[in-house]
């Protein structure tokens, strides 16, 4: 599935409380990317807060970053592997893993509360998908969900987790061989 | 799997990028062309949104915040916690750290090594299970290999080495047969003078010429010298022709013989030696009969032949192949031919036994239905032997095309009559299907001597009838005439024709019309009617149409003195035997003349010569243990002469005899095992100056020395209840002891027969060899009996039907194609020896054991390997479920050891995880410990400040153990050395896995499983059965693979060359073409039975019915509605060389 590339043309500011305009254009863009990016950190990190706070993380470390936005020729991509290694150094942290809820303890909560933007015969079969997801592998799921959220090649997903191209293809196949079981 | 359901699982990798450029491409061209797979697509793209709808949460509150001013220096959403260390927190932690976490870090190491030992577990039995399967795999391989090998000699077994074996028995056989194998007949005439010559012929025991080296030599047996030695020409390839030098010179006393040395050219090792000493014969003869003389198209001609030796009389010791035809007479072309062997089976091949349990030879029987390759005309049925162990035999009958539509008859008033008298003769006429010819018009024809006849007795024209009558209510009709007043030969027959709508029948009867002319032939007794000494002269009379008729009257001479009374033979008992002859002795005198004068006319004898030579044998039956004595009389004295006798062309006996008076008398002595007719010869020597001696026949004549063994046979027919007809018979010797039989059993119809049936089966092999038509004998079983009166016969029967060789074939031959046919028959010598033809007949007969023998070997083998094959076949099943039970063991264990490997991985995941956290923070604290107990040591000047300093290198030793746990510093900090240090565990563990996963070890006929990856899901086929099951054979499952069998041995089924072996051992004849044993004759019986439809003419046809100690009780049949007088053929033999016959008329109804 394509998604629309997001420009990193900045628009003109409009006054000097808001941001620049590189800076709207890239709270636009984190705007733009909050479910997918949210979606992507809290599968990853396990728990919505750590997604929050890593997205908020991230946004600003884009943000400090935003004179050489110019020159990402994919935003998208950009701001996911930015994110990624913001929540990466979380996980890093002994204090953050000592903290960590167990995995899918409060994902599923949050799995629950949201509703699935889809038809009521299929939100069974997608709370099991979420379900899933949660107990893939964290290689196989951190590949699959910059793919399909992410929309990250897998070339760049490959840069962006330091494995060969090769080691990646496989893990997003059998992630997409997990879930296609499910959905069989 | 197809294409397109290949292509459909790849549909989803295909929507994430996955595939490889080609296949992507690929893919996409498919999806242009097949809507399955374009639905297959739409599918996925709906997994795919279902995908993305799970993988995206809605978050709708949240925003992300820009900085604010003040908050600008606030880099850091996530710091660290504002620590506030007091002293005694540290020493609070250093107790912790010490203390308190070394707790859980035992439990955890120790739960670590319990999954790494749970790894090793499952590896173990991983391992084992690998071994397991690669063990049974090589004993299965070895056991298999076993099996082929035990294929491989079987297809040789049967492809080559019996074959082969086969092969070069029957080339021995060859071998030895053509050591034997050669048979030389020799024709010409036995009268050996200078100047004849010999055909010789070379040829097989099949009949086939073959080459050979000839020498011929005349040797004296008496002098053991050699007389000459003809020179052979070559006609052509086994044709030769020996010529007796002109210039030889024969002595009275010369016991000659003709030896014939052949060596056969071909092959031949060992030189084959014919000694013919004298016309030597073949070793059989046959008799052959059919059912009937007469058929009509559409109806069975029923056969049968018996052959036996031709002096014993007894039947072959081993089987004869016979070999029938039928031909048009005239013609070469057989119309039908039937082969088989002489040995008797019946319907069901079951050989038929005679007596003593030994199978009946000798006899051959058959039947053939007379369709469309038989119109009418006559047609000779012949019977020869392969080896020509007898001379061929014909038999000849008519296919007459018009079916009786009536069956008819006459009855005169009188047995004879005579010119002038009046007849009256009642006719008949009844349809076939039984109902009378009533009131219908009957036109009867008188016919004498070729002249018609009116009821008067007038001549008239030509076909002009009787008159014109009709049936009564019973179909009769009478006629009345009156037969002409001069009659001349008394050929009188009445001609009358039913006439039934459009249907005419004609019936003809002779009837017998007594003339007085008579034609009398005169037969001196040795041929010629010798002058000036008593002569026996034999004669017969005969009415002018051949009927042998009475004679009486006188032998006059020319002077009118009447000399003796003379009348022809008289046997009130069998007045069948009187067939006109008789036999009267007086002494001619030369240059008298002599005739013989009766009511009927006046008769001329032959003139008398003065040089001819009078042989007697007084009687002309001669018992065989008594000499037999030959009285030779001539008017010439000083007669040098040679009285020989001989049987079936063997030289039984020789005298000289020097007639120094006009009569003498010689005793012959013959052998006792030569019976039936004999032929006395006698030869004078002839010297004419300037020519070689010369042996002259100049008399013969045939004796007849009866068999002591002899047959009776009484037949009894009698009615029983049903419209069925009972016939005993009783068969007995010469003592009245009662003697196995071997009988055909003959009834027929005499109305719708065609013919009387002739019983002279003992006179055919007594007789025939001399005596033309022999076979028609009438009353043969009284003329070969042996009352005073049959003798008598006989001898009358010999002495004018006796063939006088040297009359015929000197002077007058009344039927000299016959005769000279009969002539080369008998020249001819058998040279093959008895003892020859034995072995040859041996051969042939291994050759025949033999070929069944490789019949019933290769069937055999054939079988076997057969039953190898679909063991073989079973086993690698059986094998085969055996390695896939194995294989799947080997899975579950290696699902299992991939198990505990995870379990593990994850554990030690998290444990590499925590390592990387304790250590470096180990490491931070033991160093500020280290560094805290230095400077209080060195700054605040404690009083015992070596405690310090020893806290404080214990600490640094304690860091020093921790940098070398973990790699002596090696960037022991960094977090990603650290996972590539777990990454290179955990790869290692994985290369583990996967060589855990393959064989260990070349294993026979396993091929090795790639290993995917850790994780992957095992591909679906590995975890469905690789086979499917069909039956086989009952308790033996067959499994099919439908695909390559991961685990499957190597094919061991039957090598190609091995099935090409086979195929051809199955299909390929023996290089060496041997004629196939011919078939058994089947004896059928055949019994009228009235259920089946029209009367036939056979009633009855047993062709070898065995009657065990001589005696038959319950042979019944049914008669037919309209039977006429039957008539009941009994032709009998014994295995000890016994010949009967017997013919009864029985009135039926």
């Amino acid at each position: 599935m394509s998604k629309p590339r997001l420009s990193a043309v900045a628009q003109p500011a409009t006054n000097a409380a808001t941001p620049s305009p590189p800076g709207e254009a890239l709270l636009r863009a984190f705007d733009e990317l909050r479910d997918e990016l949210l979606s992507t950190l809290c599968y990853l990190l396990g728990n919505a807060h750590d997604a929050e706070d890593v997205a908020q993380e991230a946004y600003l470390r884009c943000l400090r970053s935003q004179e050489s936005l110019a020159e990402v020729e994919n935003l998208r991509a950009w701001i996911f592997r930015v994110s990624i290694n913001v929540a990466k150094d979380l996980q890093r942290s002994a204090w953050r893993r000592k903290a960590r809820a167990l995995p899918g303890g409060d994902l599923i909560a949050l799995l629950d509360a949201s509703a699935p933007p889809v038809e009521a015969e299929h939100r069974e079969t997608v709370k099991r998908v979420r379900e899933a997801l949660i107990h893939l592998r964290p290689e196989e799921r951190e590949v699959f969900l910059l793919r399909q959220n992410g929309d990250l090649t897998y070339e760049q997903i490959a840069e962006l987790s330091q494995r060969p191209v090769g080691t990646v293809k496989t893990q997003m196949r059998s992630a997409l061989q997990k879930l296609r079981e499910l959905l069989a | 799997m197809d294409r397109c359901g290949q292509y459909r699982d790849q549909l989803l990798d295909y929507l994430y990028d996955l595939l490889e450029p080609e296949v992507q491409q690929s893919l996409s061209e498919h999806l242009n062309t097949c809507a399955l797979c374009q639905s297959g697509l739409a599918q996925a793209r709906q997994q795919q949104h279902l995908l993305a709808s799970a993988a995206r949460l809605s978050f709708p509150h949240f925003r992300f915040a820009a900085p604010q001013p003040n908050q600008a220096g606030r880099e850091r959403l996530i710091q660290l916690p504002n620590w506030r260390w007091g002293r005694w927190a540290a020493a609070a932690a250093i107790l912790l750290l010490v203390g308190g976490a070394s707790i859980p870090v035992v439990g955890v190491l120790q739960r670590h090594r319990q999954l790494e030992s749970s790894v090793e577990t499952a590896k173990a039995r991983h391992d084992q299970a690998i071994e397991s399967e690669a063990a049974v795999a090589r004993e299965f391989a070895a056991d298999l290999q076993k099996r082929r090998t035990e294929q491989a000699r079987l297809t040789e077994q049967v492809a080559v080495l019996l074959p082969r074996e086969h092969r070069e028995l029957l080339e021995s056989f060859d071998r030895e047969e053509k050591e034997h194998d050669l048979v030389v007949h020799l024709s010409g005439s036995d009268v050996i003078q200078p100047g004849s010559h010999f055909d010789i012929d070379t040829l097989d025991h099949r009949g086939r010429p073959v080459p050979a080296d000839l020498k011929v030599r005349l040797i004296d047996v008496a002098r053991n010298a050699v007389v000459a030695e003809p020179q052979v020409a070559e006609r052509r390839a086994g044709t030769y022709v020996a010529v007796v030098p002109p210039g030889m010179k024969l002595a009275p006393d010369m016991n000659l013989r003709v030896e014939v040395v052949a060596h056969r050219a071909e092959g031949a090792t060992v030189p084959v030696t014919a000694a013919v000493h004298t016309p030597s014969r073949s070793t059989y003869r046959t008799h052959l009969i059919t059912d009937r003389p007469v058929y009509h198209p559409g109806e069975t001609v029923r056969f049968r032949s018996l052959t036996l030796e031709r002096d014993s009389f007894a039947p072959p010791d081993g089987e004869l192949q016979l070999r029938y035809s039928v031909s048009r007479q005239g013609a070469n072309a057989a119309i039908l031919n039937i082969a088989g062997s002489s040995t008797a089976s019946d319907s069901q091949g079951t050989i038929l036994r005679g007596p003593g349990g030994k199978p009946l030879r000798g006899l051959g029987a058959g039947e053939f239905v007379l369709d469309g390759r038989f119109p009418e005309g006559e047609y000779v049925l012949t019977v020869r032997e392969a080896t020509n162990s007898f001379p061929a035999e014909q038999r000849v009958f008519r296919v007459r095309a018009d079916q009786d539509l009536f069956l008819k008859g006459a009855e005169f008033n009188q047995p004879s009559y005579s010119a002038g008298s009046d007849v009256v003769a009642n006719a008949w006429a009844v349809r076939v299907e039984g109902t009378a010819l009533t009131d219908r018009e009957a036109i009867a024809t008188l016919t004498i001597d070729g002249k018609t006849y009116d009821a008067q007795g007038k001549t008239v024209a030509n076909g002009q009838p009787l008159g014109k009558l009709r049936t009564d209510a019973e179909g009769k009709v009478k006629i009345a005439f009156r037969l002409p007043e001069r009659v001349d030969d008394g050929d009188a027959q009445l001609a009358i024709e039913f006439i039934d709508g459009n249907n005419r029948e004609s019936l003809i009867r002779r009837f017998p019309v007594n003339v007085l002319k008579r034609v009398v032939a005169f037969y001196p007794e040795g041929g010629t009617l010798a002058a000036g000494v008593t002569n026996r002269v034999y004669f017969d009379a005969r009415t002018p149409l051949g009927e042998p008729a009475a004679l009486r009257g006188h032998l006059v001479d020319d002077q009118g003195k009447v000399i003796l009374e003379v009348a022809t033979f008289h046997d009130p008992e069998h007045p069948r035997v009187e067939q006109g002859a008789g036999v009267f002795a007086f002494t001619p005198l030369a240059g008298r003349t002599y005739h013989l004068r009766t009511e009927n006319g006046k008769f001329d004898l032959p003139r008398a010569d003065f040089n001819a030579v009078a042989l007697s044998v007084p009687g002309g039956v001669v018992n065989p243990e008594q000499p037999v004595r030959v009285v030779l009389r001539s008017a010439r004295t000083n007669r040098s002469l040679w009285v020989t006798a001989s049987c079936r062309g063997q030289l039984l006996d020789h005298q000289h005899v020097v007639l120094q008076g006009q009569e003498a008398a010689v005793d012959l002595n013959l052998a006792p095992s030569s019976l039936g007719v004999a032929r006395i010869t006698v030869y004078e020597e002839r010297h004419a100056a300037g020519k070689p001696l010369e042996l002259v026949p100049v008399a013969e004549r045939l004796i007849h020395r009866p068999s002591p063994k002899r047959m009776k046979l009484a037949v009894t027919p009698q009615k029983l209840e049903g419209q069925k007809v009972g016939v005993g018979i009783r068969a007995s010797d010469e003592s009245g002891q009662p003697v196995d039989a071997i009988v055909l059993l003959h009834v027929v119809d005499t109305r719708s027969a065609g013919g009387k049936l002739d019983g002279a089966l003992p006179a055919h092999f007594l007789v025939s060899h001399e005596i033309r038509n022999a076979d028609e004998m009438e009353e043969a079983e009284f003329l070969l009996g042996d009352s005073a009166k049959a003798r008598e016969a006989l001898d009358l029967f010999l002495g004018t039907r006796g063939w006088r060789r040297f009359v015929e074939l000197e002077g007058e031959p009344r039927q000299p194609e016959n005769v000279r046919q009969d002539a080369q028959r008998f020249l001819v010598l058998d040279a093959l020896s008895v003892e020859d033809r034995k072995i040859v007949n041996q051969v042939e007969q291994k050759r025949r054991d033999e070929e069944t023998h490789f019949q019933q070997e290769q069937r055999k083998l054939t079988t076997a390997l057969a039953a190898e094959i679909r063991e073989v076949e079973n086993q690698k099943l059986r094998d085969d479920r055996e390695l896939v039970r194995l294989n799947q063991n080997v899975d579950e264990t290696r699902d299992e050891y991939r198990s505990a490997l995870v379990a593990f991985q994850d554990y030690d995941d998290w444990f590499q995880q925590l390592r990387r956290i304790l250590q470096p923070a180990l490491a931070v604290v033991l160093g500020l410990l280290a560094t805290l107990f230095l400077v209080v040591a060195v700054a605040r000047r404690v009083p015992r400040p070596v405690w310090y300093y020893g806290a404080s290198a214990t600490c640094a030793l304690l860091l020093a153990v921790v940098a070398l746990r973990s790699g002596l510093g090696n960037t022991f900090l960094s977090v990603d050395s650290v996972r590539t240090d777990d990454e290179t565990q955990f790869a290692a563990l994985k290369n583990e896995l996967s060589d855990a996963a393959q064989p260990r070890g070349p294993v026979p006929g396993i091929r090795p499983v790639p290993m995917m990856a850790m994780r992957v899901t095992p591909p679906a086929n590995l975890l469905r059965p690789a086979v499917e099951v069909a039956q086989v054979e009952p308790g033996v499952q067959r499994v099919e693979s439908k695909q390559p069998a991961r685990f499957r041995p190597e094919a061991p089924s039957l090598a190609l060359e091995d099935a090409k072996l086979l195929a051809a051992a199955h299909r390929a004849p023996p290089k060496v073409m041997v004629a196939p044993p011919a078939p058994q004759i089947m004896i059928r019986e055949y019994a009228y039975q009235r259920s089946l439809g029209n009367s036939p003419a056979t009633l009855y046809w047993h062709p070898a019915r065995v009657l065990p100690s001589g005696r038959l009780e319950s042979l019944t049949f049914d008669l037919p509605e309209l039977t006429g007088p039957i008539q009941i053929r009994v032709l009998a033999h014994t295995v000890d060389g016994r010949l009967g016959a017997a013919l009864v008329d029985w009135p039926g109804r």
